[in-house]
Protein backbone atom coordinates (compact mmCIF):
# COMPACT_ATOMS: atom_id res chain seq x y z
CA UNK A 1 0.00 0.00 0.00
CA UNK A 2 2.86 2.61 0.84
CA UNK A 3 4.40 1.52 -2.41
CA UNK A 4 0.89 2.26 -4.19
CA UNK A 5 -0.01 5.31 -2.66
CA UNK A 6 3.82 6.34 -3.48
CA UNK A 7 3.36 5.68 -7.05
CA UNK A 8 0.26 7.53 -6.77
CA UNK A 9 2.00 10.63 -5.37
CA UNK A 10 4.34 10.42 -7.95
CA UNK A 11 1.42 10.76 -11.04
CA UNK A 12 0.24 13.44 -8.54
CA UNK A 13 3.27 15.43 -9.39
CA UNK A 14 2.92 15.22 -13.13
CA UNK A 15 -0.41 16.54 -12.07
CA UNK A 16 0.74 19.55 -9.86
CA UNK A 17 3.51 20.32 -12.77
CA UNK A 18 1.00 20.72 -15.23
CA UNK A 19 -1.02 23.43 -12.71
CA UNK A 20 2.49 25.30 -12.44
CA UNK A 21 3.28 25.11 -16.60
CA UNK A 22 -0.45 26.54 -17.28
CA UNK A 23 0.50 29.15 -14.44
CA UNK A 24 3.05 29.98 -16.22
CA UNK A 25 1.61 30.39 -19.91
CA UNK A 26 -0.62 32.92 -18.49
CA UNK A 27 -4.21 33.69 -17.72
CA UNK A 28 -6.06 32.20 -20.17
CA UNK A 29 -4.62 28.45 -20.11
CA UNK A 30 -4.92 28.57 -16.59
CA UNK A 31 -8.25 29.27 -16.57
CA UNK A 32 -8.95 26.43 -18.48
CA UNK A 33 -6.91 24.05 -16.07
CA UNK A 34 -8.65 25.31 -13.32
CA UNK A 35 -12.52 24.62 -15.22
CA UNK A 36 -11.07 20.80 -16.10
CA UNK A 37 -9.72 20.89 -12.68
CA UNK A 38 -12.47 21.87 -10.74
CA UNK A 39 -14.83 19.66 -12.47
CA UNK A 40 -16.57 17.22 -10.08
CA UNK A 41 -14.30 14.36 -11.69
CA UNK A 42 -11.33 16.89 -11.47
CA UNK A 43 -11.78 17.37 -7.67
CA UNK A 44 -12.44 13.55 -7.33
CA UNK A 45 -8.93 13.20 -8.64
CA UNK A 46 -7.53 16.08 -6.58
CA UNK A 47 -9.46 14.26 -3.24
CA UNK A 48 -7.75 10.73 -4.62
CA UNK A 49 -4.23 12.69 -5.20
CA UNK A 50 -4.41 13.92 -1.22
CA UNK A 51 -5.89 10.65 0.15
CA UNK A 52 -2.88 9.17 -1.70
CA UNK A 53 -0.02 11.62 -0.57
CA UNK A 54 -1.23 11.52 3.30
CA UNK A 55 -1.50 8.06 3.74
CA UNK A 56 1.86 7.93 2.13
CA UNK A 57 2.80 10.62 4.43
CA UNK A 58 1.29 8.51 7.30
CA UNK A 59 3.20 5.15 6.02
CA UNK A 60 6.44 6.96 6.10
CA UNK A 61 6.06 8.18 9.81
CA UNK A 62 5.44 4.39 10.35
CA UNK A 63 8.95 3.63 8.26
CA UNK A 64 10.52 6.20 10.57
CA UNK A 65 8.87 5.04 13.78
CA UNK A 66 10.58 1.42 12.24
CA UNK A 67 14.17 2.69 11.45
CA UNK A 68 14.23 3.55 15.16
CA UNK A 69 13.78 -0.34 16.45
CA UNK A 70 10.75 0.15 17.64
CA UNK A 71 7.38 -1.75 17.09
CA UNK A 72 8.43 -4.25 15.42
CA UNK A 73 6.52 -6.74 17.33
CA UNK A 74 3.65 -8.39 15.37
CA UNK A 75 0.84 -6.79 17.20
CA UNK A 76 2.03 -3.18 17.87
CA UNK A 77 3.34 -3.32 14.17
CA UNK A 78 0.00 -4.19 12.71
CA UNK A 79 -1.65 -2.20 14.96
CA UNK A 80 0.55 1.04 13.73
CA UNK A 81 -0.27 0.19 10.22
CA UNK A 82 -3.54 0.39 11.12
CA UNK A 83 -3.15 3.81 12.60
CA UNK A 84 -1.37 4.84 9.22
CA UNK A 85 -4.00 4.21 7.53
CA UNK A 86 -6.30 6.17 9.99
CA UNK A 87 -4.11 8.67 9.95
CA UNK A 88 -4.09 9.19 6.47
CA UNK A 89 -7.78 9.64 6.32
CA UNK A 90 -8.11 11.84 8.96
CA UNK A 91 -5.76 13.92 7.77
CA UNK A 92 -7.48 14.47 4.06
CA UNK A 93 -10.79 14.54 5.49
CA UNK A 94 -9.63 17.13 7.57
CA UNK A 95 -7.81 18.83 4.44
CA UNK A 96 -11.12 18.68 2.38
CA UNK A 97 -13.14 20.25 5.33
CA UNK A 98 -10.58 23.02 5.19
CA UNK A 99 -10.91 23.84 1.75
CA UNK A 100 -14.45 23.45 1.56
CA UNK A 101 -14.89 25.72 4.49
CA UNK A 102 -12.93 28.73 3.64
CA UNK A 103 -14.67 28.56 0.07
CA UNK A 104 -11.47 27.51 -1.77
CA UNK A 105 -13.57 24.74 -3.61
CA UNK A 106 -17.17 24.09 -3.95
CA UNK A 107 -19.12 21.62 -6.13
CA UNK B 1 12.52 -7.80 -18.49
CA UNK B 2 9.82 -7.69 -16.13
CA UNK B 3 8.04 -11.28 -16.43
CA UNK B 4 4.00 -11.06 -15.78
CA UNK B 5 3.42 -14.12 -16.57
CA UNK B 6 4.92 -18.08 -16.25
CA UNK B 7 6.94 -19.50 -19.30
CA UNK B 8 4.99 -22.15 -20.82
CA UNK B 9 6.87 -25.08 -19.42
CA UNK B 10 6.04 -23.87 -16.05
CA UNK B 11 2.55 -23.24 -16.07
CA UNK B 12 0.28 -25.18 -13.68
CA UNK B 13 -2.06 -27.24 -15.29
CA UNK B 14 -4.87 -29.39 -13.55
CA UNK B 15 -4.04 -32.82 -12.37
CA UNK B 16 -5.18 -35.36 -10.99
CA UNK B 17 -7.93 -36.66 -8.44
CA UNK B 18 -7.69 -39.09 -5.79
CA UNK B 19 -11.44 -39.07 -4.95
CA UNK B 20 -12.18 -41.03 -1.09
CA UNK B 21 -13.88 -44.51 -1.44
CA UNK B 22 -16.60 -42.59 0.62
CA UNK B 23 -17.18 -38.87 1.29
CA UNK B 24 -17.59 -38.22 5.50
CA UNK B 25 -18.01 -35.48 7.71
CA UNK B 26 -13.85 -35.53 8.13
CA UNK B 27 -12.81 -35.76 4.56
CA UNK B 28 -10.66 -32.84 3.59
CA UNK B 29 -9.46 -32.08 0.79
CA UNK B 30 -5.83 -31.50 -0.39
CA UNK B 31 -4.98 -29.78 -3.29
CA UNK B 32 -1.00 -30.51 -3.89
CA UNK B 33 1.46 -28.81 -5.91
CA UNK B 34 3.33 -31.72 -7.91
CA UNK B 35 6.29 -31.06 -10.53
CA UNK B 36 8.51 -34.21 -11.56
CA UNK B 37 11.83 -32.96 -13.20
CA UNK B 38 11.95 -36.33 -15.15
CA UNK B 39 8.98 -36.28 -17.20
CA UNK B 40 9.40 -33.07 -18.81
CA UNK B 41 5.77 -32.04 -18.33
CA UNK B 42 4.27 -28.89 -16.84
CA UNK B 43 3.46 -28.60 -12.47
CA UNK B 44 0.08 -29.56 -11.74
CA UNK B 45 -2.19 -30.15 -9.35
CA UNK B 46 -3.17 -32.76 -7.53
CA UNK B 47 -6.00 -33.24 -5.26
CA UNK B 48 -6.46 -35.70 -2.71
CA UNK B 49 -9.64 -36.11 -0.83
CA UNK B 50 -8.84 -38.06 2.68
CA UNK B 51 -10.12 -38.66 5.52
CA UNK B 52 -8.73 -36.98 8.35
CA UNK B 53 -9.88 -39.65 10.96
CA UNK B 54 -7.08 -41.74 8.78
CA UNK B 55 -4.09 -40.04 10.78
CA UNK B 56 -2.81 -38.00 13.26
CA UNK B 57 -3.87 -34.03 13.67
CA UNK B 58 -1.18 -32.04 11.68
CA UNK B 59 -0.46 -31.35 8.21
CA UNK B 60 2.92 -33.69 8.22
CA UNK B 61 0.55 -36.23 9.25
CA UNK B 62 -2.19 -35.73 6.14
CA UNK B 63 0.92 -35.79 3.83
CA UNK B 64 2.67 -38.81 5.59
CA UNK B 65 -0.74 -40.70 4.61
CA UNK B 66 -1.49 -39.64 1.62
CA UNK B 67 2.23 -41.01 0.68
CA UNK B 68 1.74 -44.37 2.50
CA UNK B 69 -1.66 -44.69 1.48
CA UNK B 70 -2.62 -43.11 -1.79
CA UNK B 71 0.23 -41.96 -3.89
CA UNK B 72 3.51 -42.94 -3.13
CA UNK B 73 5.12 -40.61 -5.91
CA UNK B 74 4.64 -37.50 -3.72
CA UNK B 75 7.93 -36.02 -2.71
CA UNK B 76 8.24 -34.16 0.64
CA UNK B 77 10.80 -33.40 2.85
CA UNK B 78 10.30 -34.09 7.11
CA UNK B 79 12.15 -35.07 9.90
CA UNK B 80 12.09 -34.25 13.25
CA UNK B 81 7.93 -33.83 13.14
CA UNK B 82 7.88 -31.32 15.91
CA UNK B 83 9.06 -28.21 14.72
CA UNK B 84 12.22 -28.04 15.47
CA UNK B 85 14.57 -29.57 12.38
CA UNK B 86 12.34 -26.85 9.59
CA UNK B 87 12.76 -29.83 6.90
CA UNK B 88 8.86 -29.49 6.50
CA UNK B 89 8.65 -25.81 5.15
CA UNK B 90 6.23 -25.14 2.49
CA UNK B 91 3.37 -23.06 1.58
CA UNK B 92 0.49 -23.98 2.69
CA UNK B 93 -3.29 -21.89 2.78
CA UNK B 94 -1.08 -19.30 0.98
CA UNK B 95 1.17 -19.10 3.78
CA UNK B 96 5.06 -20.62 4.50
CA UNK B 97 4.42 -23.01 7.73
CA UNK B 98 5.86 -25.83 8.91
CA UNK B 99 3.56 -28.81 8.13
CA UNK B 100 4.36 -30.45 11.40
CA UNK B 101 3.18 -28.18 13.58
CA UNK B 102 0.27 -27.09 11.22
CA UNK B 103 -3.38 -28.66 12.28
CA UNK B 104 -5.23 -29.10 9.44
CA UNK B 105 -8.43 -28.08 11.44
CA UNK B 106 -6.76 -24.87 11.68
CA UNK B 107 -7.87 -24.40 7.85
CA UNK B 108 -11.60 -24.63 6.60
CA UNK B 109 -12.63 -25.68 2.98
CA UNK B 110 -9.78 -26.92 0.71
CA UNK B 111 -6.38 -26.89 1.71
CA UNK B 112 -3.94 -25.95 -1.11
CA UNK B 113 -0.04 -27.08 -0.14
CA UNK B 114 3.06 -25.53 -2.86
CA UNK B 115 6.69 -25.41 -1.98
CA UNK B 116 8.06 -22.25 -0.64
CA UNK B 117 7.38 -19.76 -3.11
CA UNK B 118 10.31 -18.32 -5.61
CA UNK B 119 12.43 -21.55 -5.34
CA UNK B 120 13.90 -23.70 -8.01
CA UNK B 121 11.66 -26.49 -7.16
CA UNK B 122 13.84 -29.81 -7.32
CA UNK B 123 10.54 -32.14 -7.23
CA UNK B 124 7.11 -31.64 -5.86
CA UNK B 125 7.17 -29.88 -2.33
CA UNK B 126 10.93 -29.93 -2.20
CA UNK B 127 12.49 -26.75 -2.98
CA UNK B 128 16.25 -26.23 -3.75
CA UNK B 129 17.31 -23.92 -0.97
CA UNK B 130 21.39 -24.23 -2.25
CA UNK B 131 21.37 -20.20 -2.45
CA UNK B 132 19.63 -19.88 0.98
CA UNK B 133 22.09 -22.51 2.90
CA UNK B 134 24.92 -20.58 0.99
CA UNK B 135 23.94 -17.02 2.31
CA UNK B 136 23.67 -18.02 5.98
CA UNK B 137 27.66 -19.70 4.92
CA UNK B 138 28.24 -16.15 4.02
CA UNK B 139 27.70 -14.33 7.31
CA UNK B 140 30.10 -16.50 8.88
CA UNK B 141 27.67 -18.16 11.98
CA UNK B 142 30.45 -18.81 13.83
CA UNK B 143 32.10 -17.64 16.71
CA UNK B 144 35.08 -15.11 15.91
CA UNK B 145 37.65 -13.82 18.11
CA UNK B 146 40.96 -12.46 18.38
CA UNK B 147 41.99 -12.29 21.92
CA UNK B 148 43.71 -15.59 23.13
CA UNK B 149 41.56 -18.43 23.94
CA UNK B 150 40.87 -18.42 27.83
CA UNK B 151 41.29 -21.70 29.64
CA UNK B 152 38.42 -22.10 30.35
CA UNK B 153 34.94 -20.98 28.29
CA UNK B 154 34.50 -17.33 27.18
CA UNK B 155 32.16 -16.54 29.65
CA UNK B 156 28.93 -14.19 29.26
CA UNK B 157 26.86 -12.03 31.80
CA UNK B 158 23.07 -13.09 31.94
CA UNK B 159 22.21 -9.86 30.62
CA UNK B 160 24.55 -10.34 27.56
CA UNK B 161 23.05 -13.89 27.13
CA UNK B 162 19.63 -12.07 27.23
CA UNK B 163 20.26 -10.47 24.19
CA UNK B 164 20.68 -13.77 21.95
CA UNK B 165 17.02 -14.52 22.73
CA UNK B 166 14.68 -14.36 19.81
CA UNK B 167 17.32 -14.93 17.34
CA UNK B 168 19.35 -18.22 18.22
CA UNK B 169 15.98 -20.18 18.02
CA UNK B 170 16.14 -19.99 14.58
CA UNK B 171 16.09 -23.24 12.96
CA UNK B 172 16.91 -22.41 9.16
CA UNK B 173 13.22 -23.27 7.33
CA UNK B 174 13.34 -20.87 5.61
CA UNK B 175 9.84 -19.56 5.66
CA UNK B 176 10.50 -16.32 6.10
CA UNK B 177 13.10 -15.50 3.64
CA UNK B 178 10.82 -17.46 1.10
CA UNK B 179 7.97 -15.26 1.76
CA UNK B 180 9.98 -11.83 1.01
CA UNK B 181 9.13 -10.04 -1.67
CA UNK B 182 12.46 -8.37 -1.68
CA UNK B 183 14.30 -12.12 -1.56
CA UNK B 184 11.66 -12.95 -4.57
CA UNK B 185 12.68 -10.37 -6.73
CA UNK B 186 16.89 -10.13 -5.51
CA UNK B 187 17.37 -13.33 -3.85
CA UNK B 188 21.08 -13.46 -5.88
CA UNK B 189 22.11 -10.22 -3.86
CA UNK B 190 20.10 -9.60 -0.94
CA UNK B 191 20.71 -11.77 2.05
CA UNK B 192 17.10 -12.01 2.95
CA UNK B 193 15.64 -12.25 6.81
CA UNK B 194 16.78 -15.52 7.79
CA UNK B 195 20.80 -15.03 6.90
CA UNK B 196 20.44 -11.27 8.47
CA UNK B 197 18.59 -12.64 11.23
CA UNK B 198 21.49 -15.02 12.22
CA UNK B 199 23.93 -12.31 10.86
CA UNK B 200 22.35 -10.24 14.20
CA UNK B 201 22.50 -13.47 16.16
CA UNK B 202 26.81 -13.16 15.69
CA UNK B 203 26.85 -8.84 15.80
CA UNK B 204 24.69 -9.40 19.02
CA UNK B 205 27.06 -12.10 20.91
CA UNK B 206 29.13 -10.17 23.43
CA UNK B 207 31.96 -12.67 22.98
CA UNK B 208 32.19 -11.96 19.00
CA UNK B 209 35.00 -9.99 18.76
CA UNK B 210 34.36 -9.14 14.81
CA UNK B 211 31.34 -7.17 15.19
CA UNK B 212 33.18 -4.06 13.11
CA UNK B 213 33.98 -6.45 9.96
CA UNK B 214 30.28 -8.46 10.41
CA UNK B 215 28.78 -4.86 9.91
CA UNK B 216 31.46 -4.13 6.97
CA UNK B 217 30.58 -7.46 5.17
CA UNK B 218 26.95 -5.97 5.32
CA UNK B 219 27.15 -2.83 4.25
CA UNK B 220 25.70 -3.18 0.68
CA UNK B 221 23.13 -1.93 -1.13
CA UNK B 222 22.02 -5.57 -1.83
CA UNK B 223 22.76 -7.58 0.60
CA UNK B 224 20.94 -5.80 3.75
CA UNK B 225 19.51 -2.61 2.11
CA UNK B 226 16.81 -4.51 -0.12
CA UNK B 227 15.30 -5.29 3.31
CA UNK B 228 12.27 -2.32 3.01
CA UNK B 229 10.50 -3.69 6.50
CA UNK B 230 7.86 -5.49 4.43
CA UNK B 231 7.32 -7.26 7.94
CA UNK B 232 6.09 -10.77 5.71
CA UNK B 233 9.08 -12.85 8.02
CA UNK B 234 7.81 -12.24 10.74
CA UNK B 235 4.30 -12.74 10.36
CA UNK B 236 5.25 -15.98 9.04
CA UNK B 237 7.91 -17.29 11.43
CA UNK B 238 6.57 -20.63 12.67
CA UNK B 239 9.22 -19.85 15.62
CA UNK B 240 7.50 -16.45 16.55
CA UNK B 241 10.62 -14.75 15.54
CA UNK B 242 11.29 -11.33 14.08
CA UNK B 243 13.62 -11.08 11.44
CA UNK B 244 12.63 -7.39 10.58
CA UNK B 245 13.63 -6.45 13.61
CA UNK B 246 17.15 -7.72 14.09
CA UNK B 247 17.56 -6.43 10.27
CA UNK B 248 16.43 -2.79 11.91
CA UNK B 249 19.13 -3.49 14.56
CA UNK B 250 21.63 -3.94 12.25
CA UNK B 251 20.81 -1.02 10.44
CA UNK B 252 20.88 1.38 13.54
CA UNK B 253 24.63 -0.27 14.00
CA UNK B 254 25.65 0.58 10.69
CA UNK B 255 26.58 4.36 11.40
CA UNK B 256 28.19 3.99 14.67
CA UNK B 257 30.52 0.90 13.58
CA UNK B 258 33.52 3.24 13.05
Amino acid sequence: MHRITGSAAVGGVVLIAAWLVCLALGRETYTVFLQYASTPLGLLVWFGLSLAGFVHLGGGLRHLIWDTGASFELKKANALTAWTFALGIILTLAFWAVLFATGKVSL
Amino acid sequence: MVELTLPKNSQVKQGKRYKAAKRTKTTRTYRIYRFDPDTGENPRWDTYEVDSADHGPMLLDSLIHIKNSIDSTLAFRRSCREGICGSCAMNIGGRNTLACIKGHDEFSGEITIAPLPHMPVVKDLVPDLTGFYNQYASIEPFLQTKTPDPEKERLQTPKNRDKLDGLYECILCACCSTSCPSYWWNQDKYLGPAALLQAYRWIADSRDENRKERLEALEDPFKLYRCHTIMNCAQVCPKGLNPAKAIAEIKKLMPAKG
